[in-house]
């Protein structure tokens, strides 16, 4: 086991290595295409003093003459830049000269509080709804679970969350504050927008639809792998042996059913960072889907970087995870 | 039926755990005001130059001048009295008595090093160019040296700075200000009242990363704790405030909408006091009776126009440039975003800028479909086979409004177009390097109340600095005879005299003008909007909007 850790740490280094790369050539490639992002520092209606503009880009290491030739990968650019990461320095914005690595700290929480609510959301009703089927198989329950999250999933989130923050949320909002007082929880959960005053309060409905989204995938895992677990040899034994339905459930059919479902988990992990880009720019999070996606826009060097850097590493993380809890629940897996 | 008993009762439980993090303080007090703003770049004068940061910095820190919201003319804020006998050389003798939140005392020296600031080359400031009219500006901003000196050839070198400080500018003594300027600029004092020009404590320079989360002001608002650009921050009423212009209400809270978000939801909850209707929203927000009181409405002086690359073919030609102008149905687009949201323009500086108004455009701006023809034929036609592109920027409802203008001149002229849209960053680099291959938008919004402002950092600094491609020795001249008027007045007119040598060579075509749509909440009045500094997504003068309790 410690040496299966170990030689997957070394392979995510290396990984890491090659994103850090990729992305480095890619946006250098960017800015050799597209032009210069320094001229953004002036807000772009005012032409700048090219004295000024020297300065600017002398400021943001834009100035190295590789940034004008198109395809070159500007390796000194990319030393400068690992070293600096290795320092701790993550560079500045562009825009409004602010330090990367301090609005990572604002950033990362807000994503964070999102996924907790939104794979609370999706794994509860996926077990809930997935079990209920997998028991009621072929029966109208059955039948009406899986058309409804199929359903579910089928409405883009984005639609979803607009019909919430245009048609609901201003009414229940009013609603709740004539019952409950706008100070209370009722009258802030509803909101139609995120608000810093009440980080976790305003962001479990955004968790709730964000939770939605593979729905009904997950469902169908759920009830598929306990479908196969409970006519499974073991389960019959255990049933022979007199054991109690409640123990075959929890110790055979459940933990064993686990395995596809913290598959699965772990790839919504990684894809919710899509979902969090839609909802964090509708409900106004600040949080990372929204940062890199309006980092491209911006031409925001270190911002893309880093930012898909930490993406990176959470998805590699999150997989090793997987990995290891296989060996947990199925002790058929061992890695050594 | 056990598991989903089970699992009810894990939800249930998980509902328990999320109502207790419901503990949080409140937000709606009394006095506190609730207003919106959008992304701050600096809370520090010189560095923010925008809308969102100067809403802040003009209530925290207090300024020479005010401007008068009414009228915009510029009031002595700090500043006992600005004068000069050769509109070169001013003397500014400041108020006495004056402090910083911190106690230090505003005096010559702290406007002086706040100017200093933001006028050295290497601070790589945003407002840096408002001191390239100072003399010394030179000195603190060189040219970069020639490639053969740089020790790396790949990396450009500039020579040493020997100096910090502008020497067109002294302290006579602790209460004086001597500035000296390049040129004779007769409107001197009407920029004064931007935060370009804010005094700095010194406390606030030791440690500007410190000031620029908790800023040390000499305003009427004081932040407690620091602002954040994420998540806002409420500034209290400072009751050692001893200026002339105190507010009324006890605090303001800054509420923070990224780009992409608006606060009309919010507003229709009560959490927000001003706030302006997106485009989705207009239609119900008007419609509203229960809003109708409660709406303002003005100018807004930003400016819109159709720019032309006057330095590609067949737009260096002044007739196309005008024909096409001509061709467009102002009105008829300004209905396609909503009617009240724009105004058509008549010239380059809008009727609520101090000498604007004067109709430049003329008869170029009226919609006019045969005279565009007949003036498109005496031009010698549009080149055949030639698409009109129409390079726009995608961002919120710009693609309608230029398509509308496209479909306009289409139909007036019987060529075909093409819109070209593009990010900002990519639009920004395509106009500045001259690489526009037609007709773009453009867009200005005034730093302050004077026509010159809409002019010279457009228009000016010659055909390869602006984004036109646009130099005329009249214009020129009319600018530096503006500069050298021994009057206000006098500069004015010239400056207007400047925008119909404009309107000659008709670089733009000038589109809209804004208007100011807000809308506020049932327990603030005496809401006033300064049309110049306004935010654009609602706002309100703080020093005098009332909380009624």
């Amino acid at each position: 086991m410690g040496r299966y850790v170990i030689r997957r740490l070394l392979q995510a280094l290396l990984t890491l290595f090659i994103t850090l790369f990729l992305l480095h050539y890619l946006t250098a490639l960017s800015v050799q295409i597209r032009g210069n992002p320094a001229l953004l520092f002036f807000g772009g209606e005012r032409t700048p003093d090219p004295a000024m503009l020297a300065q600017i880009e002398r400021l943001y290491g834009l100035d190295n003459t590789c940034f004008d030739r198109p395809g070159d990968p500007c390796l000194g650019p990319f030393v400068e830049r690992l070293q600096n990461y290795a320092a701790g320095d993550f560079g500045t914005t562009l825009n409004g000269n602010r330090d990367v690595g301090e609005l990572l700290t604002i950033y990362i929480p807000n994503t964070l509080r999102l996924f907790i609510f939104s794979t609370i959301t999706l794994v509860t009703l996926a077990m809930v709804l997935g079990t209920w089927a997998a028991r009621r198989r072929g029966g109208l329950i059955d039948h009406s679970v899986r058309g409804a999250t199929i359903l579910i999933d089928s409405v883009p989130v984005f639609l979803i969350l607009l019909a919430y923050v245009y048609i609901l949320a201003v009414p229940l909002t009013n609603w709740a504050r004539d019952i409950w007082g706008a100070e209370s929880f009722m009258g802030q959960v509803f909101r139609p927008n995120y608000n810093p005053d009440y980080p976790w309060t305003t962001i479990i409905i955004p968790g709730i639809i964000v939770g939605t989204v593979g729905l009904a995938t997950l469902t169908r895992l759920v009830r598929a792998s306990q479908l196969e677990n409970l006519g499974s040899d073991f389960v019959r034994t255990a049933k022979a042996k007199g054991l109690k339905t409640g123990r075959i459930t929890v110790v055979h059919v459940v933990r064993n059913s686990m395995i596809p479902i913290v598959t699965g988990v772990g790839y919504t992990f990684a894809f919710a960072l899509s979902g969090a880009v839609l909802t964090e720019g509708i409900m106004g999070i600040p949080g990372m889907g929204r940062m890199i996606f309006q980092a491209v826009q911006r031409q925001e060097t270190n911002l893309i970087i880093v930012g898909l850097t930490v993406t990176a590493v959470v998805v590699i993380l999150v997989t090793l995870v997987v990995d290891l809890l296989y060996a947990v629940l199925d002790p058929r897996i061992r890695y050594d | 039926m056990r598991h989903t008993k089970l699992a009810v009762a894990t939800a249930a439980a998980a509902v328990l755990a999320l109502t207790a993090c419901a503990g949080d303080p409140g937000d709606a007090e009394d006095g506190t005001l609730n207003m919106q703003i959008g992304q701050v770049v600096s809370l520090v004068p010189g560095g923010s130059g925008e809308s969102e940061g100067f809403r802040i910095i003009k209530n925290v820190y207090e300024g020479l001048v005010y401007y008068d919201a009414e009228t915009g003319e510029p009031e002595n804020l700090v500043a006992e009295a600005i004068a000069s006998e050769d509109n070169q050389n001013w003397t500014i003798t400041l108020k006495d008595g004056l402090t910083f939140h911190n106690g230090e005392p505003v005096n010559a020296d702290a406007f002086i090093r706040s100017w200093n600031r933001t006028a050295y080359g290497p601070n790589a400031l945003r407002l840096n160019y408002f001191f390239s009219t100072f003399q010394g500006y030179e000195e603190l901003n060189p040219e970069p040296l020639p490639e053969d000196q740089w020790a790396d050839p790949e990396v450009p070198e500039f020579p040493e700075i020997e100096t910090e400080a502008l020497s067109g500018v002294t302290a006579v003594d602790d209460l004086t200000i001597r500035v000296e300027l390049k040129a004779p600029f007769a409107a001197f004092a009407t920029m004064l009242g931007y935060e370009a020009f804010f005094p700095l404590a010194q406390e606030c320079l030791d440690d500007l990363d410190a000031c620029e989360k908790l800023p040390i002001g000499n305003g009427p608002f004081k932040f407690e704790e620091p602002y954040s650009i994420e998540n806002g921050g409420t500034a209290v009423a400072w009751d050692e405030y001893r200026g002339e212009r105190a507010p009324s209400i006890d605090a303001v809270k800054w509420h923070v909408y990224l780009e992409g978000n608006d606060c009309w939801a919010d507003f229709m909850t009560g959490d927000i006091d001003v706030c302006r209707p997106t485009a989705a929203d207009y239609e119900q927000a008007v419609n509203d009776p229960e809003l109708a009181e409660r709406r303002i409405t003005g100018p807004d002086p930003s400016l819109t126009v159709l720019g032309y690359p006057m330095y590609r073919e067949p737009y260096d030609n002044v007739d196309i440039r005008r024909a096409l102008s001509m061709a467009i149905d102002r009105e008829g687009v300004i209905n396609v975003v909503g009617p009240d949201r724009l105004a058509p323009a008549d010239g380059w500086v809008p009727a609520s800028i101090l000498g604007g108004g004067t109709g430049a455009c003329g008869e170029y701006c009226a919609y006019d479909p045969e005279g565009a023809r007949a003036l498109l034929a005496e031009a010698g036609g549009w080149p055949e086979g030639q698409k009109l592109e129409i390079w726009v920027n995608d961002a919120s409802d710009n693609l309608a409004i230029f398509r509308a203008i496209g479909d306009s001149i289409s139909e007036s002229l019987d060529i075909e177009y093409e819109l070209v849209p593009m990010e900002w960053a990519d639009f920004l680099v395509a106009r500045e390097g001259h690489k526009v291959e037609g007709p773009f938008r453009s867009g200005w919004g005034p730093d302050y109340n004077l026509n010159e402002n809409y002019l010279e950092p457009v228009y000016g600094g010659g055909a390869a600095a602006n984004d036109y491609g646009f130099e005329s020795d009249e214009y020129d001249d009319k600018i530096a005879e503006a500069g050298a008027a021994a009057s206000l007045d006098e500069a004015v007119a010239f400056y207007a005299e400047a925008e119909a040598a404009l309107a000659d060579e008709f670089p733009s075509a000038p589109l809209f003008e804004g208007k100011v749509n807000f809308f506020h909440t049932e327990r603030v009045d005496n809401v006033i909007v300064n049309p110049i500094y306004a935010g654009p997504g609602g706002d309100a003068e703080l020093r005098d909007i009332v909380i009624d309790k």
